[in-house]
């Protein structure tokens, strides 16, 4: 067998540290990948504690954790709650920071939150939207999967929720509105197929004639059924609103419509505009009970 | 012979509190059966409320057998338990904990709703119910618009509403003046008894509790 001259040695044996020292480095980067940084950050969670609190990210889990409860105490099919928690909309006022578990990193907040349930379903009483004050803390979950919300008083969201039920559909869009919605109780074996409105409950006309669409905010609800039924449910509300209100709340109801369709319009994405509805059907329920503040 | 609808053996609950542990409950053996009604009598702090809690699986860190219709909770997971409160238990507490977006009916109507009643039975039931508790010119009062016993009443018609085999009430009338409190809990014994169910109450008042079937005392963390 041949000898390998020196400098080949020499040659190997530098390769050989040279892959050594790019393995340990490597190896100490993938430590530090557990660890957010920079723009990972950004995506995921605030650093700072009481920006946490009134984070999307948490908002998102605490909704999960709202329908995930509900399904328990409906002893109902949980992947039925889940879809629809996905089309729910969570609306949080004065998020605050209460304080801060160094030792578990549990962060504790407390709220006043706003569930809006999509077109098509509804709870006791008819209502489709839900409000409460909470306490919620923010913690990181026991398996090291990420970070969990724990809900405190939030019996006067859950409760309800748990009588989820559908809307029956009705024939056409109504002209004058949905006055009577009878509703469906859903059993718990019949709640896989709950579905939210936007695929099922209208055929995508919204209140107005799209032939007369001209507003970004129009063009947009006329090409997008989920916007369509929001427009529908909204446009009912605001007929029967009007139809009850006193002198006061009727110029309520008629000032502020401007201002919602001109922010509606001036939108630059579906979400946005689902947005505006839910929170416009939010303020005329507001206007009706006494709740609505000039701005 | 009919099943207990409540057997309790060995409970016992304590608390930590930095290095002093309070033990609560000491072994807590009882035993309810089907339509009795029992009062848990014993002085503020003695650990009535941590019992029904217990009974009522709306806490953990307890040790020893909780049966409730021939089920053992500690076999049960979280889903389970939900279940057992949600087929088998009606709560009555000392402040009414209504729900103050919704009307007195709605109060009523919603537990039957997670029972998956049909709607209109529902509210018929919690109208007859409402009814029964003089309540009939109040069904679409929320609870800040209903007096303190009114609220109280709504209270039991919603604990009653799905018929549970077993009421647990802690101190119902505690926060009541006598002759309201008086009257509530002559009218939430008759729908009780009515009913065919059974029920713990809590009370620290002897004048009130002499009105059940039984009294067990509750003495240093036992049953006496």
């Amino acid at each position: 067998m041949r000898r390998l001259n020196p400098t080949v040695l020499a040659l190997i044996g530098g390769l050989v540290i040279l892959l050594l020292l790019v393995a340990y480095f490597a190896t100490n980067r993938n430590a530090d990948q557990d660890k957010l940084t920079g723009n990972e950050l950004s995506e995921a969670q605030p650093s700072d504690p009481g920006k946490r609190c009134a984070s999307s990210a948490t908002y998102d889990l605490i909704k999960r954790e709202l329908f995930h409860r509900a399904a328990q105490l409906r002893g109902s099919d949980q992947a039925a709650y889940d879809k629809l928690a996905a089309y729910a909309v969570v609306r949080m006022e004065n998020p605050v920071m209460e304080n801060q578990d160094q030792a578990s990193g549990a962060i504790n907040c407390s709220g006043s939150l706003s569930l809006d349930l999509p077109p098509g379903v509804q709870v006791v009483g008819g209502r489709r939207s839900l409000m409460s004050d909470i306490d919620y803390t923010i913690q990181p979950a026991a398996d090291a999967s990420g970070e969990v919300v724990l809900l405190r008083n939030a019996d006067a969201i859950i409760a309800p929720l748990a009588t989820l039920a559908r809307v029956s559909e009705p024939q056409q869009a109504p002209a004058e509105g949905n006055e009577v919605t009878p509703e469906e109780n859903v059993a718990a074996s019949e709640s896989a197929n709950l579905e939210p409105g936007p695929p099922s409950s209208y055929p995508g006309r919204p209140s107005f004639d799209c032939a007369n669409a001209h507003t970004k905010g129009e063009i947009a609800v006329c090409s997008d059924s989920g916007l369509s039924s929001l427009d529908v449910n909204m446009a009912a509300q605001y007929r029967r609103a009007l139809g009850s209100a006193d002198p006061e709340q009727r110029a309520a109801l008629q000032s502020t419509r401007d201002r919602f369709l001109a922010y509606r319009d001036r939108c630059a994405n579906r979400q946005c505009i689902g947005d505006a509805y839910v929170g416009r059907m939010r303020e005329i329920r507001d206007i009706m009970e006494g709740r609505w503040q000039p701005r | 012979m009919n099943e207990p609808v409540l057997v309790t053996r060995g409970l016992k609950r304590s608390f930590t509190q930095g290095d002093v542990t309070i033990e609560v409950l000491r072994g807590v053996d009882l035993e309810i059966g089907q339509g009795e009604i029992v009062a848990l009598l014993g002085p503020s702090g003695s650990g009535k409320s941590t019992l029904l809690q217990a009974v009522g699986l709306l806490e953990g860190g307890f040790q020893g057998s909780i049966r409730l219709q021939g089920e053992e909770a500690a076999e049960l997971d979280d889903d389970g338990r939900t279940r057992l409160r949600r087929e088998f238990l009606g709560f009555v507490y000392q402040f009414h904990h209504l729900l103050p977006e919704f009307s007195a009916l709605e109060n009523v109507v919603m537990p039957q709703l997670v029972r998956d009643a049909e709607s209109a039975a529902a509210r018929e039931r919690a109208e007859q119910l409402l009814g029964a508790l003089g309540l009939s010119q109040r069904l679409d009062h929320r609870p800040s618009k209903l007096s303190g016993g009114e609220q109280q009443r709504v209270a039991v018609a919603r604990a009653l509403a799905n018929t549970p085999p077993l009421v647990l009430a802690d101190e119902p009338t505690g926060n009541l003046d006598e002759h309201t409190a008086d009257a509530v809990l002559a009218e939430f014994l008759k729908l009780v008894r009515g009913e065919g169910s059974a029920a713990l109450v809590a009370t620290h008042n002897e004048r009130l509790a002499s009105k059940m079937d039984r009294i067990v005392r509750l003495h240093e963390g036992r049953l006496q």
